[in-house]
């Protein structure tokens, strides 16, 4: 498969002549027929995308106005009512599909509306929440990277299929970060819009204050384009008049960028993180971004705020099924719902004034900057051995999604170069309300001046891609 | 026999221990930052939800709306060390 900074560049070659929608699908599926078995991106796969392919074609070959997204190919986190069987959330409980008796999501209908070829659902974490176990009639997903390493979660087939190019794009959802962490440790760009902007009809919950669906993708650029398929319009409308004009070729000139490196929030810190973060700012600042040290407010109240509300809301919403069915859940969901349930409404309450406060004062300090910047991992992907079903929160203390998640703001988990290991780190972009193009514009900026688009990985132990 | 089905159980029992341990600490922090919350001017009725009202589908922007919409002093914390 071609890498492609952006479907109007894959538009572009299409129209060129230079590949066709089939061969493109032609050679993701024979990425995924070697290595889907490794890397398990894939719960079920979708029967008619050939056809699909084929009509995208007939519209390049007959001139005819391609759609925003027509041709690209899609997975989609199978929390996702997408048409293309039953909804499972990777859950034995929900074998037979959840949500039967709704109708396809919005968010899938629009990219079908909008020429996307959904290429089938993607491996998660059950219901969104646990952690992988083996033995489950579900694959296990794996980091495409290396495939001992885990992959991040919950949308970890979503992220785990982009980077190892078996679709051009992915659906995620994301209620602590499930978007961003395995974008973040599989090398790929993944966006959590502002609470609401997408529609969340057909989509399984978790956290209802907290879910939010957004894309995976290469790149911002394509993140940009899908989530402009999806959003409701009267969120992309404000987001349109809220994202900064400026002319081609100027970068980030007059934009200012907060930044707070969170370096004192955390016990470990990857060698290669503070490097490799102080790069990607350099690389902002060549392109004529300012860059100001800002103190996020209340940070570490803020991300247990989130993590509370997530965990309760939780808890509320699937305790009866665990309740009534508990062998059909998997041991680190049965945990968590459990532990969730010490939440005391009072406590829950008070969560939810620190959210309010937080996002009361983050929209003073956005008034002094257009973006700020953190870590999106201090860490790279751990091995699966440490991600204990016994353990399932045991990760998170490196991650710094949570907080974004609380306030319902744009949060954007951009790839800023491996490690010493190979695995990837990440740069999380987060803006004001409303802020959605403004931190894609600031990531497509610093991808184009950072590089091509990587290709997609050869998943170690696979032959290497002839196509 | 006992002993070896009993294990696993006994395991997850030790571990949503273990979890809510944690989960106890963490409503502690949010405590103390809520209560600090409550000594400071606030010239409205204390905001609860951060968002409004969630329907089940799409969040909407009138829940964002009337988060936005003032609830108490200004950037009290902004600057100040960390909690």
């Amino acid at each position: 498969m071609t890498a492609f900074e952006s479907v109007a560049a894959f538009h572009g070659a299409l129209r060129a002549g230079t590949t066709t929608v089939a061969a493109e699908l032609a050679a993701e599926r024979a990425r995924a027929e070697a290595s889907d078995a490794v890397v398990g991106v894939f719960i079920a796969r979708a029967g008619d995308t050939a056809e699909r392919a084929a009509e995208a074609d007939e519209r390049v070959a007959r001139g005819l106005p391609l759609r925003p997204l027509e041709g690209v190919t899609i997975g989609v986190k199978d929390v996702i009512r997408a048409g293309l069987g039953p909804t499972t959330g990777q859950s034995a409980a929900f074998a037979d599909g959840w949500g039967e008796e709704a109708e396809e999501s919005v968010a899938t209908r629009r990219l079908r509306e909008a020429g996307a070829i959904l290429v089938g659902t993607t491996t998660t974490m059950e219901l969104a929440y646990g952690v992988p176990e083996e033995g489950k009639p579900f694959p296990v997903p794996r980091n495409p990277h290396d495939p001992a390493r885990f992959p991040g979660g919950s949308s970890s087939g979503s992220a785990a299929g982009v980077a190892a190019g078996f679709f051009r794009a992915a659906l995620g959802t994301d209620t602590g970060g499930s978007i961003r962490i395995p974008s973040a440790m599989c090398g790929v760009t993944g966006f959590k819009p502002g609470y609401g902007a997408v529609p969340r009809d057909g989509v399984m919950p978790l956290g209802a204050s907290l879910d939010h669906v957004g894309p995976i993708a290469p790149t911002a650029a394509i993140c940009r384009e899908v989530f402009e398929a999806i959003a409701d319009p009267d969120a992309l409308a404000r987001a349109r008049a809220r994202a900064p004009r400026r002319a081609p070729g100027t970068g980030l000139a007059g934009v200012r960028i907060g930044v707070d490196r969170l370096d004192d929030e955390v016990e470990l810190i990857d060698p290669d993180q503070p490097q490799r973060f102080d790069a990607a700012l350099r690389v902002l600042r060549d392109l004529g971004a300012e860059l100001i040290e800002v103190r996020l407010p209340r940070y570490g109240a803020g991300t247990a705020a989130a993590l509370l509300s997530m965990m309760a809301e939780a808890s509320a919403q699937w305790g009866p099924l665990r309740d009534a069915r508990p062998a059909e859940l998997t041991q680190a969901t049965r945990i968590l719902l459990d532990a969730g349930r010490s939440i005391a409404a009072s406590d829950y309450l008070a969560a939810q004034r620190v959210r309010a406060a937080n996002r009361r004062d983050l929209a003073v300090l956005f008034d002094g900057v257009d973006a700020i910047v953190t870590p999106t991992c201090h860490l790279d992907a751990p091995p699966m051995t440490a991600v204990s079903t016994l353990a399932p929160t045991s990760f998170l203390p490196s991650v710094h999604t949570g907080y974004w998640s609380g306030v319902g703001l744009p949060s954007l988990a951009v790839p800023i170069g491996p490690a010493r290991r190979g695995l990837p780190l990440s740069l999380l972009v987060n803006g004001p309300e409303g802020g959605e193009l403004r931190v894609l514009g600031i990531a497509e900026a610093y991808q184009a001046a950072a590089g091509p688009p990587a290709l997609p990985v050869t998943v170690p132990g696979v032959p290497p891609d002839s196509t | 026999m006992s002993e070896m089905t009993d294990e696993p159980a006994d395991a997850e029992e030790r571990a949503v221990r273990t979890l809510t341990g944690d989960v106890a600490g963490l409503c502690a922090v949010v405590r103390a930052t809520a209560a600090e919350l409550d000594l400071l001017p606030s010239p409205a009725y204390p905001a609860v939800l951060p968002f409004g009202p969630v329907r089940g589908g799409a969040g909407g922007d009138a829940g964002i709306a009337a988060a936005a919409a003032p609830g108490g002093a200004g950037p009290e914390s902004i600057g100040e060390g960390r909690r």
